[in-house]
This record gives C-alpha cells, structure tokens and sequence, in this order.
C-alpha cells in the first residue's frame, strides 16, 4: 500500500520531468505524458483511499471494543531521511515521548515520510480527479501555444508538489511544498510572462503569499521551540526520533500533553496567518483576482480548487493545535475571550462577505469567479472557525464540493473565453447560450451548485456549514454549561493552579459538552452564541449575495442578444470534445456529489472523522447527532432563491434597471467595482514608502558603496593611464629605461657593495 | 657631448668638442703613471685616439663619417689590446671589424642611403637626456674604478708613518697605497690604510693591535683628538692582489701566446669555442632567413610616423631596388 | 710597467668607450649608426675584459673577448639583415618609424620642428682621383657626379 502512496506524487513527478527533458521534441504531444501519469496518480489515490476505508472500517469496530485504542487510522511511508542533527533541540522544558518519559534533547530529524488518513486520502483524490480533467481540458484549451509543453511541465510538478503537501506528514515539508505549489502558482500565473499584466500579477501573488508564509514560517519555528519536533506522527520503526509527534497518536490520546496557553493560541493564529495568505483571506486576499491573468486551466486548477484550499486543509489538519489552544484569549471582549477560532471564524465570514460584495458589480467574467472563490473560501473558515466536529466535516465538504463546481465554473469560462477570441469582459459578450450550447448547460449546473440550490453539490455542503453554525449559535444552552461547571468546580479550581487548562481532562468528565464553555469558569458563552449567531445571518445572507452575482455573471454571459466581441471574428463556435468532456464530467459530478457523498450517506463524514487529527475525544465530543434542519436548509435556499429571482429581473431584459440601481447606489457602487480601494490603500501604506525605501538603498548602493568600490578600482586604472604613457613605442625609450636601471644597479653596488 | 650631438641647428659643436677636449684633459689627469715615459706616450695616444674618434663616430651626423671614425676607434681599441698584451685579439679585431663587419656596414650605408642628409640624421632623440644619462654612467664607473684602484693618501697619516717609520717597522710607508681619514658617527677618526698584499692584516690580531697602537698615538696630534678615538683599520677593501711578473711573463704575456692562447682555447674553453661556432652559424643561417622572407616590398607599405619636414615622407621603393636584399644576404 | 695603472687606465678608457657608445645609442636615430654604437658599447667592454684578465693572469678575459667578437659578429649579420628589411619597408633608416609596440592610442613620437630646415648637400668624403676619370654624364648636373653611377 506504501508504494501506492508513493505514487502518487511520484508519478506527476515523472511526467514533468520527462515532458520537460523531451518537450522540445514532443511539442504538440507534451500533454500525453502528463495526463496519462496525473490519471494513473488518481487511480492510486482511489486505491490509497480505499485502503484507507477498509482500515478505518477495521479500526472502529477495534474502537469499539476497546477505547484505549489509537484514534483515527494513519498509514506511514517513509522514503528517506532528509536531515538528521543529533540533539539540535536543547529544552529545559522538559519533551514528550510516546512511551510517556520525558527527554530534554531532541534531534532535529526531518523524515520525508508520506502519511495518509482519510483527510489526506480525500484531498489526494480531489485534487487528482481535477488536475486530470484540467490537463485533458488544457490540452485543447492550450492547443497551438508557443509554450505548450512548458505548460504542461508545470502543471506536472503543481500536481506533484499539491499532492506532497497533502500527504507529507512534516511541518518543515509541508513548508516546502507550501512554497513549491506557490512557485508553481507563480510560474503559471505569471505563463505569458510577455503580458505585462501577468507578469505584474505573478509578482504580486508571490510577494503577497510572501507575508502569509512568513506568518507560517513563525509558527513552525514556535512548533519547533515548544514541541521539539516537527513531525505530525509519532517516531516510527527505526528512525531516530524520540519526541512525540505534533499531531501523533501519543498526544492525540492524552491532550494535556498539547502545549497550552498563550504560546498555543500565538501558533493557532500565525498558522491562520500562513491560510491567509494561500486561501486568499481578507487582508491577503488581493492577489487572487490579479491570478486570473493566468492561463484559465489554471485558475480552475490552482486558483479554485486545489492550492487555495491549502490554508483550509493546514487549518484542518492542526484541528487538534487549535483545540489546544482552547479558550486562552487571543484578546478580551468585555469579559469575554475572543479566541483563535473565533478569529478563523470571523476573517472567514468577513472575507465571504466582502468578496461577495466586490463581485456583485465585477465585469469580468473570471474575476466574478475569483471573487467568487475568495468568498466561498471564507465560508469555509467561517466553517472551520466554528470548532466543532461539524463544522469542520462541513468546511471540508465544502472545500470538496466548491472543488467541483468552480472548477466547472472557471473551465466553462475558459469554453466561453476561448470561443470570444480571449475576451473575458461580459460587456463585450451576450447571449452566447445559442452558440455554445454545452458550456451554457453546464455552466448553468455549476452556477446552480454555487448558488446552492437542492440537490445540487453546493445546497448541501453550504447547508452543513449554516448548520454547523447554528448549532454553534444556539446548540449548548447556558444553563445546561453552567450545571457542568459546577460539577466540576472542585477539580477545576486545582487544575487552574498550574496555568493550564486541561481540556481533555474535563471533557472526559462532561461528556457531550462544548470544550470551550466547559473549561472556564468564567466563560460567559452569551458573547460566543451572540457572535457565532452574527455570522450565521451573516453566512446566510452571503448565500444570498452568491446566488445573485453567479446568475448576474451568468445571464450576461449566456442571455440576452447575441453578442460577439470582434477579436472572436467570425470563428465563435463551441469548444472541441477535450475541452466539453472535463465540462460535461464535472458538471455531473457537480449535480450529484452533494447528494452521494453528503447529508443523505454521511459517507463523507464518516470517513473524514476518522482522521487522527478529528477523530480525538476533544473534537470527537463536540460533534452532536447528525439531523437535517429543515429551517436552516429552508432560509439557506430561500435566499438563495431571492437572490436569482432578483438577478433574472435585474439581467433578463434590457437591463435598464442594474444601471439605474447602480446609479442610484453611487458612492457604495463605486465602492464594489473598486473593490473596496484595497489595492489603492496597500499602495499608499506599504508599497510606496516601501518603494521610497528601495530607491534609498539604491542611491547608497549606487553612490556611496559603488563609488568606494570604483574609487578603488580607479587606482589602478589611473596608474595604468600614468603607466601607459611610458608605453611610447620608441626602442629608445626603452633602451633609456634600462640603461637608468643599470645606472641604480651600479651606483648601489659602489656606495653600497664594498 | 649634446653640443656635439646633432640638434638640427647650427653653432654649438665647436663649443662642443673644446668642452669636450677638456673633459678628456680632466679625465687624462685621472691616468696613472705606467713607468717610462715611452709607455705613457704610447698609451696616451692610443687612449685618446680611441675615445675622440669613439666621440666623433657618435656624434657625426653621416653615417659614412661615423662608420669611419669607428674604424678609427676600432684601430686605437686594436692598439690599446696590444698594449695589454693581447697581441692576438688586436689583430682578430682589426680583421673581423675592419675587415668584414665594417666592410658590411658600408654596404648597407650604400645600398640604404637616402638622398642627402635624412633628417633623422640631423636630429638626435632627446640628445640632453641621453649625453647626461650616458654622463653619470662614466662618472660612476670613473668613480668606482677611482676609489678602489687609486684611493688618496692623506698626508697626515703618510707623515705619520714616516714619522713613525724608525721606531714601529710596523708599516712601511711605501707599503700604504691609500690611506683616508673619515668621521664616524660617533665621533671617532676612522683611519682606513690600504696596504700592499705582502702586509696582510687580515689575519694577524696582534699585528693589528700593534699598528693601532702606534699610529693612534702618533696621529693623535695632527688629526686633533685623543688617542682613544682613533681607529686604524687596513686592508678594508680587499684589493686584487697582484701577481709577479715572472709569472705574468710565463703566462699572459709568454712570447709564444697564439700557440698558449689556442692551447687555452682548445683545450679549458673548448665549450665556449664550440658554442661561438655554433652560434655563427645559426646567425647566417638567420640572416639569410629574414632577408628571404618578405621580397615584395610593396606588400605592406606603410608609415604611420607624421614628417614635418617637408615632403620625406614615405618613398615608394622602386622596382629595382627590390632586388638589394640579395647582395647582402650573399655577403653574410 | 706599473700593472695597477694599467688597468687603472684601461677600465677608465672602457668606461669612456662604453659611455659614450650607450650615449651614442640612446640619441642618434640612425639604425645604423646605433648599430654602431652598440658596437662601441663592446669595444668597451672588451677593453676592460682584456685588463683585467692581463691583471689576473688569466686567460678567461681574452676568452670572453673572442666570445664579444663572435657575437658581435653574429650580430652584425642579423642587425644588418633586418636594417636592410626595415628600410626596405619604410624608405627610412630612422628608428623612429617603427615604434608600432606603442599603446594604442599614444600618438607616435613627434619629431622636433627645426629652426630652419636647408636641404643640404651630401658631403661625401673626398677621394682623390686615381686612374682614368669616369665618363660622366653630362645632363646630370650634379655635385660629386660619381652618385650617379651607383
């Protein structure tokens, strides 16, 4: 099974190198390699995720039996050890070992080891089911491209570098993979590096991604300080590891031994500051929509389904470090904390409520989309942030839906951009419904599982996360907290002595009780349910706002009169069959994942919590019994629907309405089409003073290191000149010269010599 | 000897060669007595034939002046070895220079002389530069010569000794060829005595004490210090010692020196004769060489050098003239 | 005779010849005539090689001397070769002309402008008349009309 999972990335691996060694020559076959290996990685990722049910399926019924037993099931490949510096880690507080010992010294050991569970399972599946009907999509959307192949390789080592991050089970690796899809993103962004347009976009995606990663480079060296070790699993057969690992079975099954406190909740929030970055949250989010300046397979790929949605599995995947941070306050409201998930939860929903409100009046057909994403990656930290079982499965399903749908979305944008001739502007183009009949139909399925109407993927997985968040909202009552805490008074007033907050320990003790309420005394959960209960009317009515920019976009696109730009000439025409099938294969999918994978099989769930990192007490507790509300689905899709009627109205027709609307809107109009003035304000507050600052460096360089530098090098140039001078040509001269030496010779040996 | 040399100008080389008679006469007067008056006559005018025809030879402006004159020189040089007693290279020289190198000059002056003075010929390069350059070399090694061949004899100390002679025997004066008083830094008299060979100080410390001692007490009023400090010091630089005659007489001057000379030569210096003979022969080989390499003198004409002087600027080499290369290739 | 004074006298007649030749060499332009001086320069040299071996007693200086000769033979031969060479290139004996070693954007050696330039007259050295006089042209007007034969 372990060479399955090496596979995986292995095989994309091989392909770019071959297309990149070969391409020159393969030129307009360059996509064969890469699709044929990216499509053999999708087949092993179905036999990894397999494998993984069955032993999930074998470890519950163990679980059973017996409680004690590990949590979650994980299956370990290691390929090789990377770094190995005997007691680099020196502690006076004292490590964790599995066999519960302590150490004081640590190495640092870096094993490149490949580790699936049912997350990374999931995410290997995803994202290699969408990169193959990426490539087969961009072999005849990139068809005839100078760089043909050049694409191709990249696209190669994205998917190798995607599928790495997901599965490497070590936070420096992870790190490194985490650079390696944004130097991929950057590289395929910034394609037609002859357009100054993507040139500058790619930049500003690197640059801005850079802030992010400097966010998640301070938590891994917080990890490394606090926990003496990087990886994720325990020390495995034969490797010279001691310390538990971050995210291994050791601690998973006995919490306390998590580092708590504010160091916790500073690890938590700099690792949302490294999602922020790659997921494109608010204040980091203004390099996405300037992605779209890549080639548009490639925005279906990266920029919609697969690397943005990093930040969403890193959240996921260090569930149980947030859990650890508890409800240590990142700051006070009143006498309430506001703790690191609340801050997940927060950016998460203000993100989808801003992204959704600049793509309201976005003209551009792929920034709507991008925009689009940006807003519904929000949902998913809305989601995330709420911390509990839940809502965790719900952002994740989303994460797996939305994967299907944009990527529909953005390719059936690509159909449309590559029949108008490259014209993305929806101004420019209408009614294209009767010349593009399939993309029409598909994209219409897609802009339907956006908007999330029943039954298709988005109603479903958006339904989760309203659920999860009204739950959130409403399901622990006070007084019911309050009868647990004071069960629990005694035990907690001993436990707090010692500055840590026990979480496990109580959590055990109050069954079924949300963890955050449960170990703080002076928790007052009126500020939470009020807070959480914001951003569900907030979640909601982003549902909305979703719903009408999707069917806006749509109808100007698909509706009204036929119009087409000239740069299309006379040629505008549906795309060719490699292109429609990923279109007709993932609008299938899009229609029916919700409904397979969703609420009505829970197979989604299931398999998802039984990842070590969910499937521990502390967050197995908080989930609650699944049940279907019928109000939250029924306001969700109300909505939704007030949102499309709204835009048939504003869209189908002449249209006269939007402009006088917009109009009558002024200054908040302006404010959506500018989206927000983001970009104009970081280019006041960072980028000219920074650029002011650039240009000081460089006059020091320019006069005062470089005129040291050419001062001493003008020393010998002009001894050279004075030199030169003697250089005269004349035999004479030189006889002269020699003769004046023989003169110094001898006049030294008479005064000198006797 | 830069009035002499050719300026371009007129005037200036009478002046030339009077100052130039008279800086031969001061040099004259530098000559050492050589023993009968015969032998002074002889040298003498040897010498100066040699350097006042060597001056003119340089200072001429027509190389055909010049090439005669420095056989001239060449003559008084062959005269100077005989007088050395080096009766086979006088000859040797005579015949090589004279007879064939000066010959081959003026060959070359005939077949590559341009019409009338060229200016080149009237000009000299940097002349002041290269008289007073030339100057301080002669004066260095007059100098040098001078100090270690003649060094004075300072009276005092002569007086000294012969005042002393009676009661010391330590030093004879006619023994003391040079004798010079110099101020040391501390204030001491150095007396440094250049002895002959038969004295040899050198080695014998109670000698030298014995000549300190007496010559610093009875120097010590004529030189105005106390006895103390005055040092004697002999034989500071070792001079060559010289041979005897009878020696000499055996050897270099032996009557029968071509047969010692080609003895020598045949027999210790065999490498060195071989060497010469081998390097004459590449020489031809040489020559012949460069001068059969480039015929066609039109191939490359060329004269960078701008000519003020109206209108000797590059001459195109006649047709005719292409063929003179090969007479002196013949020659050498 | 007074061995020392000898070769007092002699390194002292060396040094003139050998100044003055170095001088010689160092002013004049006339490949030949530096040529010349070089030549002196040996001379000498030889002088005092010849007066120091006759001090000694030994035969090394005399030795040292047919070396001189030898190679100044040699020498001349080359020398007198490549004069021939160079002349035929540029029409001129003077050294100046060839001073192509120099840096590239030095000027070439600029010769000093004369007070007055007259083209004078050849003065070749007077040979008293022997034998039957040549038959001279008679349209070639020119002073020592035996130029014309050459």
């Amino acid at each position: 099974m372990n060479a399955l999972l090496i596979a995986v990335p292995a095989l994309p691996l091989a392909g770019a190198l071959f297309v990149a060694l070969t391409g020159w020559k393969l030129r307009g076959l360059s996509h064969w390699p890469i699709v044929l290996t990216i499509a053999a990685s999708f087949l092993c990722s179905l036999g990894v995720l397999n494998h993984v049910r069955e032993e999930v399926a074998k470890n519950q019924a163990l679980a059973d039996s017996d409680p004690a037993k590990t949590v979650g099931f994980e299956m370990v490949a290691p390929i090789w050890t990377w770094l190995d510096i005997p007691d680099a880690y020196q502690s006076n507080q004292p490590l964790n070992t599995p066999g519960g010992k302590t150490v004081t010294t640590a190495p640092l050991h870096i094993d490149v080891v490949l580790r699936a569970d049912a997350l990374t399972a999931i995410m290997l599946c995803m994202v290699t089911f969408i990169s193959t009907l990426v490539a087969i999509y961009a072999a005849g959307y990139m068809h005839g491209d100078r760089s043909y192949w050049r694409f191709f390789v990249y696209i190669g080592l994205f998917v190798f570098s995607m599928t790495m991050l997901v599965s490497v089970s070590n936070f420096v690796l992870l790190f490194c993979f985490w650079e390696a899809v944004g130097a991929c993103s950057y590289l395929l962004i910034g394609f037609w590096y002859q357009k100054p347009e993507a040139a500058a976009a790619g930049k500003k995606a690197l640059l801005v991604n850079r802030v992010g990663d400097f966010g998640l480079a301070l938590a891994l060296f917080l990890i490394w300080t606090n926990y003496g070790t990087l990886d994720y699993h325990d020390p495995v057969e034969g490797g010279q590891s001691v310390v538990a690992g971050v995210l291994g079975q050791t601690r998973l099954a006995n919490p306390d031994l998590f580092v708590h406190g504010g160091v916790a909740v500073a690890i938590c929030a700099l690792l949302f500051v490294g999602c922020c970055g790659k997921s494109a949250q608010f204040p980091l989010h203004v390099w996405l929509p300037d992605a779209m300046e890549g080639p548009t397979p490639v925005s279906a790929l990266i920029h919609a389904a697969t690397m943005v949605t990093a930040g969403v599995y890193l959240v996921t995947r260090c569930t149980p470090l947030f859990m650890a941070a508890g409800a240590e306050p990142l700051f006070m409201v009143g006498d309430s904390p506001f703790t690191a998930q609340m801050l997940v939860a927060v950016i998460g929903g203000f993100t989808a409520l801003l992204a959704g409100l600049i793509a309201l009046t976005q003209t551009d057909l792929k920034r709507v989309l991008a925009y689009s994403t940006v807003s519904q990656l929000g949902y998913m930290f809305l989601a995330l942030g709420t911390g509990s079982s839940l809502g965790i499965v719900a952002g994740m399903f989303h994460l797996f839906t939305h994967a299907f749908f944009k990527a529909l979305l953005f390719l059936g944008s690509g159909s449309v951009m590559h029949a108008m001739g490259h014209v993305i502007d929806m101004r420019q183009f209408s009614g294209l419904r009767k010349i593009m009949p399939i993309t029409h139909a598909t994209f219409l399925i897609g802009c339907l599982a956006l908007a999330g109407l029943f039954p298709f993927a988005g109603f479903w997985s958006k339904d989760e996360i309203l659920a999860s968040l009204h739950e959130r909202s409403h399901a622990h009552p006070v007084a019911t907290e309050q009868a647990a805490l004071q069960i629990d008074s005694s035990k907690q007033a001993s436990i707090d002595r010692d500055g840590y907050q026990h979480v496990a320990l109580l959590s055990e003790e109050t069954p079924h009780k949300h963890p955050h309420a449960a170990h703080n005394p002076a928790f007052d959960t009126t500020f939470s349910h009020g807070l959480y209960g914001f951003l569900y009317y907030l979640a909601v009515g982003c549902a909305g706002l979703t719903a009408f920019y999707t069917f806006r976009a749509f109808y100007m696109t698909f509706y009204g009169e036929l119009k087409v730009p000239a740069a299309a000439g006379d040629h505008a025409h549906e795309s060719p069959a490699s292109m429609t099938t990923p279109l007709v294969v993932l609008a299938v999918c899009a229609v029916f994942v919700g409904m397979v994978f969703g609420f009505p099989t829970h197979a989604f769930s299931d398999l998802l919590t039984q990842t070590p990192s969910l499937a521990y007490k502390t967050i197995a507790d908080t989930a609650v019994e699944p049940e279907f509300h019928v109000d939250v689905a029924f306001w969700g899709t109300v909505v939704a629907l007030i949102g499309i009627a709204l835009a048939s109205y504003l869209y189908l027709g002449d249209r006269k309405e939007a402009a006088a609307i917009a109009k009558a809107s002024g200054p908040l109009y302006d404010l959506s089409l500018g989206k927000f003035f983001i970009d104009q304000l970081y280019l006041v507050v960072f980028v000219f003073p920074l650029l002011v600052l650039a240009y000081l460096c460089y006059a020091v360089d320019r006069f005062l290191i470089d005129g040291a530098v050419n001062t001493v090098g003008a020393i010998p140039v002009a001894a050279g000149k004075t030199m030169r001078l003697l250089q005269n040509g004349m035999v004479q001269f030189y006889a002269l010269a020699m003769v004046l030496g023989l003169i110094v010779l001898v006049w030294g040996i008479a005064i000198y010599g006797s | 000897m830069w009035l002499m040399l050719p300026r371009g100008r007129k005037g200036g080389r009478l002046l030339g060669g009077m100052l130039s008679a008279a800086s031969l006469a001061c040099f004259g007067a530098l000559g050492q007595c050589l023993g009968t008056w015969s032998d002074n006559l002889v040298f003498g005018v040897v010498g100066t034939t040699a350097v006042v025809s060597a001056a003119l030879a340089v200072t001429f402006r027509s190389p055909i002046y010049c090439a005669i004159w420095f056989a001239l020189s060449l003559l008084a040089t062959a005269g100077l070895f005989m007088i050395q007693g080096a009766q086979f290279l006088g000859v040797a020289t005579i015949v090589v220079y004279a007879g064939a190198i000066l010959v081959t000059f003026l060959f070359v002056i005939m077949l590559a002389q341009p019409e009338g003075h060229a200016f080149y010929d009237r000009v000299s390069w940097e002349g002041l530069l290269a008289a007073v350059t030339g100057s301080v070399l002669v004066g260095i090694l007059t100098m040098t010569t001078v100090a270690v061949l003649s060094p004075g004899k300072d009276p005092r100390v002569m007086a000294a000794l012969a005042a002393d002679q009676p009661a010391g025997k330590i030093l004879p004066a006619e023994k003391v060829r040079g004798a010079r008083v110099t101020t040391a830094a501390d204030g001491k008299q150095i007396v440094e005595l250049q002895t002959s060979e038969a004295m040899a100080f050198e080695k014998d410390e109670a000698k030298l004490k014995a000549l300190n001692a007496e010559l610093a007490t009875s120097l010590a009023k004529p030189l105005g210090v106390a006895a103390d400090q005055i040092l004697v010091i002999p034989d500071r630089v070792k001079l060559p010692t010289e041979r005897n005659t009878e020696k000499r007489e055996k050897n270099i001057l032996n009557p029968q020196h071509v047969a010692k000379l080609g003895g020598e030569m045949f027999s210790k210096q065999l490498i060195a004769v071989e060497i010469a003979g081998t390097l004459l022969l590449v020489a031809l080989v040489g020559a012949i060489a460069i001068l059969s390499i480039d015929r066609s003198p039109k191939t490359r004409p060329l004269d960078s050098v701008p000519t003020k002087l109206g209108g000797r600027g590059p001459r195109p080499v006649p047709a005719s003239e292409a063929s003179e290369p090969e007479l002196v290739g013949g020659k050498s | 005779m007074n061995e020392l004074a000898l070769l007092h006298n002699s390194l002292l007649i060396g040094a003139l010849l050998f100044g003055l030749g170095m001088a010689g060499f160092l002013a004049r332009r006339n490949m030949i005539i530096m040529f010349l001086c070089a030549e002196m320069m040996l001379q000498g040299i030889a002088v005092s090689l010849i007066a120091w071996g006759r001090y000694h007693n030994d035969w090394g200086g005399q030795m040292l001397v047919i070396m001189i000769l030898t190679v100044a033979a040699c020498e001349a031969g080359l020398a007198l070769a490549l004069i021939v060479m160079l002349y035929q290139r540029t029409g001129r004996l003077d050294i100046a002309a060839w001073s192509e070693i120099r840096e590239e954007s030095l000027p070439a050696y600029q010769d000093v402008e004369l007070d007055e330039f007259t083209a004078e007259t050849q003065v070749w050295p007077k040979l008293t008349t022997a034998g039957v006089l040549p038959d001279v042209d008679p349209s070639v007007d020119e002073p020592g009309g035996h130029r014309g034969q050459l």
